[in-house]
């Protein structure tokens, strides 16, 4: 009897119920789901028309030049590209090293049926991820195009196995990256470097590729087409969906399918043997036993730093926003001519450079979100502090002041070199630096809000906290409106008073918003601790 | 030292975990809390740690009520949960400094507390070691020291002797008697009922979320063995 169907139903619930993703499902809490489900429909509405419109101008533009099949390109280049940076992160718990092994491996199942169903676990979320990514591209193509339905029929069909080869690709180099880690002594922060290295390389590799042209735009649809005409199953998907080329499609499918399908063969083998290793680690020998004194408030940071660090995943995930503060910063210094020349092409046309290094340094300040799921990483340790004497605003100001160790230096930093850099007054540059360390305070505090009010202590992978809970969509993007908000008020007041005036009145309301939150998280911690059931 | 009057709790506003329970753990107790899977022990115990709210009654841990007064009467006493899930990411001599600064011991008080509780559980040399790579055993004896070093006056523990080797359990069960001596308060539950009747001076059986015996163990089992009471009192 095969265990195939009831072990992918099972995981299915596991990984993708309403329950286990969002966090809802529980019929006492009604309220709850509504607003969850609106949300959900609202970030997904919200994400399809800006892409819509980002990518109508794109047609228009090559519309006039008869490219518009490019359009299918930026499908291709989409999808691989999102591929590569999802497997790569998520392929080492996926495929290699299973957190409930220990659940199935004495279970009657066959290797090859328990890869088979972490396969179609992880391509299932892979797939969801790039049809949403590409879905609004593609609306675009029909509108300028035409609407066929067998274009339609090659695209969904191409979409299947577009991101196989990446996948396979990428999956060996996330496995490559966690075996050369283990070699390292402290093997996490070594994990850690190594997935930093290799995202922010993947992240400067595209962004100098887009920017190799006359406009950020047209630099992407130059790397379009270099990668069409030099990888050929980006040119075949094109002609499989643009030309409704049957021939091309099954190139698609071939290619991508026959090496994935012995890839997927090849894979029991390797990874029993992974698993079996993990559950018999043999203890090395560690340090001496030290015992060390500190304040409550002390131990409680030092407590989600060690948890930070111990988690590759969480790191990178929600550190990445200080490398690129301080990549960005010390980019501005090194290629300060480039960048001023940057700043005057057509697309910053009347802009205010003080504006570019606000929106810049919020944004990577936003990406630095440990408050959003901190408290739901607590999981199914936070009967200790909910235990112990500890006052849970105290412990929540300890995860908000983690967050800000992690932002403040890196925020400062960076707008100070890009000031500098870009020879901004003085009044301007200390406007700057006041409003970066008031938005990392407010959005670290409003973090740690929204986690209050959506924590999601029942996970498996703390992957699932750091990149799927509702807490960390809802602060990443909620922070995202908040930066929009501030730059569109410094925009308007900046017509009627001077710049650095602006920044400071902007940074007075984001002050007022701080204390708000500050007091939402005071007032409501002890209530919310209360209802919470890890 | 713990004063429960009237305490119900209902999970889904419609059934009752624990309904009008009565009880009084004294200075000294060694008190037993039996019932059956799901009969409302562990709600009761993390209700008492103030883990759980609840809907009606009054919980008061040395004189300072878990609602009104928590940190006062959290600083009073200790949980030990049923399944030892503590922060993987330390070792587990920083998970003992982490709960020593909550209760803000001095370096010389807790070096000296962990090392002979550390010492009694045979775990010295795993100090050193990160909890994640410790076993279920490990884990349990863990949480027992870290409840153990900041010598709380009351005890609150679920199922302290599952996962624990005879060895640590025979220790245990001499731990208790220490600090029962020395005036501390202990309500565990428990399923090994000839533990509880050997070594409780009183216990409580739960059904249904109702106390449905409780007082002196001797008393409450009079001339039967507390199984066959146990078992009788679950025909009801």
């Amino acid at each position: 009897m095969s265990a195939f169907k009831p072990l992918l139903r099972v995981m299915f619930r596991e990984y993708y119920s309403p329950r286990r993703f969002l966090g809802i499902g529980n019929s006492k809490s009604k309220g709850k789901a509504i607003g969850i489900s609106i949300a959900v429909v609202y970030a997904i509405v919200a994400m399809f028309f800006s892409f819509f419109l980002m990518f109508n101008e794109v047609a228009v533009m090559l519309a006039q030049m008869n490219m518009l099949r490019l359009l299918v390109g930026f499908v291709f280049t989409y999808s691989s590209g999102f591929a590569v940076l999802y497997v790569l992160l998520r392929a080492d718990s996926y495929l290699f090293h299973f957190k409930d092994y220990e659940q199935v491996a004495p279970l009657p199942i066959k290797p090859i049926e328990l890869v088979a169903v972490k396969v179609i676990l992880m391509m299932t979320g892979l797939y969801i991820m790039t049809f949403l990514i590409t879905a609004p591209i593609m609306a675009v193509y029909f509108v300028h195009a035409g609407f066929d339905v067998l274009k339609l029929a090659y695209y969904l069909v191409g979409m299947l196995f577009v991101p196989l080869l990446p996948t396979i690709l990428f999956s060996l180099v996330s496995l490559g990256l966690h075996r050369v880690s283990k070699a390292f002594r402290n093997n996490k922060l070594a994990s850690i470097i190594l997935l930093m290295g290799f995202t922010v390389a993947l992240i400067i590799l595209s962004t100098a590729l887009s920017l190799s042209g006359n406009g950020f735009l047209i630099g992407q649809t130059n790397v379009i087409e270099w990668i069409n005409t030099n990888i050929p199953i980006s040119e075949w998907f094109i002609q499989a969906v643009a030309e409704a080329n049957l021939l091309k499609l099954l190139f698609v499918v071939l290619i991508g399918g026959i090496p994935f399908a012995l890839f997927v063969l090849a894979l029991p083998k390797p990874v029993l043997r992974f698993n079996q290793t993990a559950t018999n680690t043999v203890r090395q020998a560690y340090g001496k036993t030290v015992f060390e004194a500190r304040g409550v408030f002390k131990s409680l940071v030092r407590k989600e730093w060690r948890k930070f660090f111990s988690v590759p995943m969480y790191a990178m995930n929600s550190g990445i926003g200080i490398v690129m503060l301080l990549l960005a910063a010390g980019a501005t210094v090194v290629f300060k001519q480039d960048v001023i020349g940057f700043f005057e092409l057509p697309e910053f046309s009347g802009g205010i450079a003080e504006l570019i290094v606000i929106g810049f340094i919020a944004f990577c300040v936003a990406m630095v979100y440990t408050p959003a799921v901190s408290l739901s990483l607590e999981g199914k340790a936070f009967w200790i502090v909910k235990s112990l004497p500890l006052e849970p605003r105290k412990v929540m100001a300890a995860k908000i002041a983690f967050n800000l160790l992690l932002q403040i230096p890196a925020a400062l930093v960076g707008a100070l070199a890009m000031s500098i850099a870009l020879e901004l007054p003085v009044l301007s540059t200390l406007a700057i630096l006041l409003f970066v360390a008031v938005f990392a305070t407010m959005v670290s505090t409003a973090f740690a809000y929204v986690n209050l009010l959506m924590p999601k202590f029942d996970w498996i992978n703390e992957i699932e906290v750091v990149k799927q809970s509702l807490a960390a969509v809802v602060a990443i993007f909620g922070s995202f409106g908040l930066i929009a908000l501030s730059i569109v008020g410094i925009l308007q007041l900046a017509k009627v008073i001077p710049v650095y005036l602006a920044i400071l009145v902007v940074t007075a309301v984001c002050l007022l918003a701080l204390f708000g939150f500050a007091r939402l998280v005071a007032r409501n911690a002890e209530n919310l601790f209360m209802r919470m059931q890890a | 030292m713990i004063e429960i009057q009237g305490f119900s709790k209902s999970y889904d506003g419609v059934k009752f975990a624990c309904k009008d329970i009565d009880l009084t753990i004294e200075k000294g107790d060694l008190y037993g809390f039996i019932g059956h899977n799901g009969a409302g022990k562990t709600t009761l115990l993390k209700a008492i740690a103030g883990i759980h709210g609840f809907n009606a009654g009054t919980i008061r841990v040395c004189g300072h009520s878990i609602q009104d007064e928590p940190l006062e009467a959290k600083r009073q006493l200790a949980y030990i949960p049923d399944n030892p899930d503590i922060y993987e990411s330390l070792k587990g001599s920083q998970y003992l400094d982490f709960i020593a600064d909550v209760f803000g011991l001095s370096i010389d008080e807790r070096v000296k507390r962990i090392e002979r509780f550390a010492k009694m559980f045979e775990l010295e040399k795993a100090l050193a070691q990160p909890i994640s790579t410790y076993s279920h055993g490990m884990k349990q004896k863990l949480v027992l020291i870290s409840a153990l070093i900041h010598q709380p006056k009351v005890m609150l523990l679920d199922e302290p002797f599952v996962g624990l080797d005879p060895k640590a359990s025979y220790l245990l069960k001499e731990v208790f008697q220490e600090m029962r001596e020395q005036g501390t308060a202990i309500f565990f539950s428990t399923h090994v009922l000839d533990v509880a009747e050997k070594i409780c001076n009183k216990v409580a059986i739960i059904k249904q979320g109702r106390i449905v015996a409780s007082g002196v163990t001797a008393d409450v089992v009079k001339d039967q063995t507390l199984e066959s009471l146990f078992l009788e009192l679950l025909e009801e």
